[in-house]
């Protein structure tokens, strides 16, 4: 005998229950929203289909590539406002303004200038992430203990000593943060190129799909991506555990 | 740090040499553009001002902001009632965890085409994608916030026989609004995301749709005011819930300013 | 009108993952109307524990208390609290006056009645033309005066502390005491204190109750025979006071066995 039901199974197979009985008998049976059924059987051709994990790889490339060259200019950029009070009011109003603009909106512009390639995902994924993320760096910069630093100061401690043994620790968890929230970001940009902008990928799976009418392969692809975003979450959270023990997440 | 009148100014004036020196650039090394698709800065103001400072604005603008507005105002009801009910149930929790992670999972962005096929090209498709995108997040900071009330305040509320109904909106509620509010932050981005690509890949009407019309049709000046005007509509959002966030949780910041 | 409250046999038990944890057994103790009670008792001993059950927020694995001639079920009616966290018993979204008069919600008062009552519980801790303020811009002394005012402004007839004073400063909580001790004196609210502090228990007392030992009992009810009204400086320079408070540190530290003091 198993033990009781985990809810988790329960509310999962009810869910796939009710969208089963809605799409085939229920009120929605009339209209063409594939059941779960249908939903299965195109997810089945979708994964044994090579096209397919081509189309995976150029997703994950595009994030990759446009997370870390983010990466690469961001810490940095922020490290160095963070540092310098004019730099960091200097660049202020900037950087905020920058940061609450979603990318979506500058869209057609970098599709006029960059076409739908690889390159036009990159670089959504670039602006996306790189305002953000110097800002939480240069905020962890700036909220280096004054006590720690004084203290410092104090002992003769030189700039740069200061920089390496308090400011940068201080900066450590606010930055891995923001690399946390950037990693899931950078996928959903890349998606996003490709469903709105027409670069490779997962994205333009769905655009594809949508435009040749086959609501199965569309339902069954936006399937994959909230599991493979549930996926890299997991991974995300599970690195950086592993990554830096000392920080409550 | 006594802020004197002159101080303040400062710095506004240390925040303003960035975005003046690049509208300055962009205004000079465009002036003689040959470029096509980098326009003259000063022919983008003109045409934005003809196109933005006209009936046109309400025609185009209009839907946008009615579909926006709706989905979030029904995202911000769903989310906050639903994830009170949830969050004041373990068992409530326990059954409504894997739904609502798979759903936060897939990007907003992505459940478009979904809402298409369900509802087709109307403004159901577009209020009930904006409206499920938005809600996720308002809904998960909900139950977060209700389930960390603080166990002093909630026993307190109990010894002086607070009713349940008072201990909900006198004290868990108003302790979970800072987490509630960081929820509605996250979802009215979302919605704001959304609203511009449920225009972009359901064709028809609204700015999203028309910078995106004006793209295809290498009307490069008008897709630059599309763009513009899309990036300023989404700042100023921001700038009304901050001001919004700021009068209703003063004394979340208050309080914090101090300790 | 104050009113008494028996604790008969009470025990308390916790599950934890190493084992049943016992932290009170068949306690049992009975509070006279009127008086003020302090509960002391080496750190960890379960004080806290045994204020939680009495008023009604925890339920005691075994034994009972009972209010009024029967077994609580919770909290009691015409109970007030004072907790140590201020910073989080007050609410700190309402302002002073809305946190005085949040728990008379309940009970149905006219508005000019309310705001008396508000205006009379703050001028009993000396808090008045505060009303406006939030509790977070007040010192920490001010606001657990705010929460004592609170309290007496439902008109209770038991009052509990958990060591209300542990979080201010030393100056301030000499302040604290003497209002307290004009409290007690204006309307004579039963009053049962958990402190670490053996000083203050016996300065503010009638009854010092010394819990002891693992699991713990009442190990002595020490009766405080001084006078009031009590100072500051003279009651602390009485001899009597430090007998007393020589007597329940050694049975607290477990030094001495309980004797009858005479």
């Amino acid at each position: 005998m198993l033990g009781p039901v985990p809810p988790a199974v329960v509310s999962v197979v009810a869910a796939l229950a009710l969208w089963q009985l809605a799409t085939s008998v229920g009120p929605l049976a009339n209209l063409s929203i594939p059941s779960v059924t249908e939903t299965a059987g195109a997810l089945v051709t979708e994964l044994t289909s090579a096209q397919f994990y081509i189309r995976l790889w150029e997703t994950i490339q595009m994030a990759v590539a446009g997370f870390v060259i983010a990466m690469g200019l961001a810490i940095p950029l922020g490290v160095l406002i963070g540092l310098s009070r004019f730099a960091w009011r200097s660049t202020k109003f900037t950087f905020d303004f920058f940061k609450v603009i979603p990318p979506i909106v500058i869209i057609p512009i970098v599709i006029l200038v960059l076409g739908p390639t690889m390159q036009m995902g990159i670089f959504l994924i670039v602006f996306t992430l790189v305002f953000a993320m110097s800002i939480q760096t240069g905020l962890g910069v700036r909220d280096a203990d004054a006590v720690l630093l004084e203290t410092m100061r104090c002992y003769g401690m030189s700039t740069w000593k200061q920089i390496r043994y308090a400011r940068l620790p201080s900066a450590g968890p606010y930055i891995a943060v923001g690399v946390r929230l950037s990693a899931s970001a950078a996928l959903v940009v890349s998606i996003v190129a490709g469903l709105i902008g027409g670069a490779p990928g997962l994205g333009k799976s769905i655009l594809l799909s949508q435009a040749s009418g086959d609501d199965p392969r569309t339902f069954a692809t936006v399937f994959v991506l909230g599991v493979i975003g549930i996926a890299v979450s997991r991974v995300v959270i599970w690195t950086q555990r592993k990554a830096i023990f000392w920080m409550p997440t | 740090m006594i802020m004197t009148w002159w101080r303040r100014i400062l710095i506004v004036l240390i925040g303003a040499w960035i975005p003046v020196t690049i509208i300055y650039a962009w205004w000079t090394l465009s002036a003689e553009s040959a470029n096509p698709y980098f326009p003259p800065l000063s022919l983008i103001l003109e045409r934005f001002t003809e196109l933005w400072f006209s009936q046109e604005f309400v025609v185009t603008v209009f839907p946008s902001l009615r579909n926006f507005i709706l989905g979030y105002a029904l995202a911000c009801l769903i989310g906050i009632v639903l994830g009170t009910l949830i969050g004041g149930s373990r068992t409530g929790i326990k059954y409504a965890e894997p739904i609502i992670d798979f759903v936060r999972s897939i990007p907003a962005v992505a459940t478009v085409p979904i809402f298409i096929v369900i509802f087709g090209l109307d403004i159901a498709m577009r209020v009930a994608s904006i409206t499920v995108a938005a809600t996720m997040p308002i809904l998960i900071a909900t139950i977060q916030g209700v389930r960390s009330a603080d166990v002093v305040q909630v026993e307190t509320a109990r010894v002086f026989h607070l009713s349940k109904s008072q201990q909900l909106w006198r004290v868990r509620l108003p302790g979970a609004l800072p987490l509630i509010f960081s929820g509605l932050q996250l979802g009215l981005q979302i919605a704001f995301i959304v609203t511009i690509a449920s225009e972009f890949l359901g064709s028809g009407f609204g700015i999203g749709s028309f910078t995106l019309i004006a793209t295809e049709s290498f009307l490069i000046l008008d897709a630059w005011t599309g763009v513009i005007l899309m990036g300023l509509l989404g700042y100023l959002i921001n700038v009304v819930f901050d001001i919004v966030e700021r009068f209703t949780l003063r004394w979340y910041y208050g309080q914090k300013k101090i300790v | 009108m104050s009113i008494g409250i028996t604790i008969s046999d009470v025990s308390m038990s916790f599950e934890t993952p190493t084992g049943t944890k016992d932290v009170l057994r068949n306690v049992s103790y009975s509070v006279t109307p009127g008086l003020f009670v302090a509960i002391v008792g080496p750190s960890g001993v379960g004080k806290t524990t045994l204020l939680r059950i009495l008023t009604g927020l925890t339920k005691p694995t075994g034994g009972t208390v009972q209010v009024r001639g029967s077994a609580i079920e919770g909290p009691p009616d015409g109970l007030a609290v004072v907790l140590q966290d201020y910073t989080r018993s007050l609410m700190p979204w309402l302002t002073v006056e809305k946190n005085i008069s949040l728990p008379l919600r309940k009970k149905r008062i006219a508005k000019s009645e309310l705001s008396a009552r508000v205006r009379e519980s703050l001028a009993e801790v000396g808090l008045e033309g505060t009303e406006k303020s939030y509790p977070w811009q007040l010192s920490g002394g001010m606001q657990q005066r705010v929460a004592i005012a609170r309290a007496l402004a439902t008109r209770p007839d038991l009052l509990i502390m958990d060591e209300p004073f542990a979080s201010v400063d030393a100056q301030t909580r000499f302040d604290l005491e003497d209002l307290v001790l004009k409290v007690r004196k204006d309307f004579g609210i039963t009053t049962l204190m958990v402190t670490h502090d053996i000083d203050e228990a016996v300065y503010l007392s009638d009854e010092v109750v010394v819990l002891y030992g693992k699991p713990a009992g009442v190990r002595e009810v020490v009766s405080v025979d001084i006078n009031f009204p009590r100072s500051q400086i003279e009651t602390r320079n009485d001899p009597r006071f430090a007998e007393l408070r020589t007597h329940v540190y050694s049975l607290v530290r477990g030094l001495s066995e309980p004797t009858e003091v005479v």
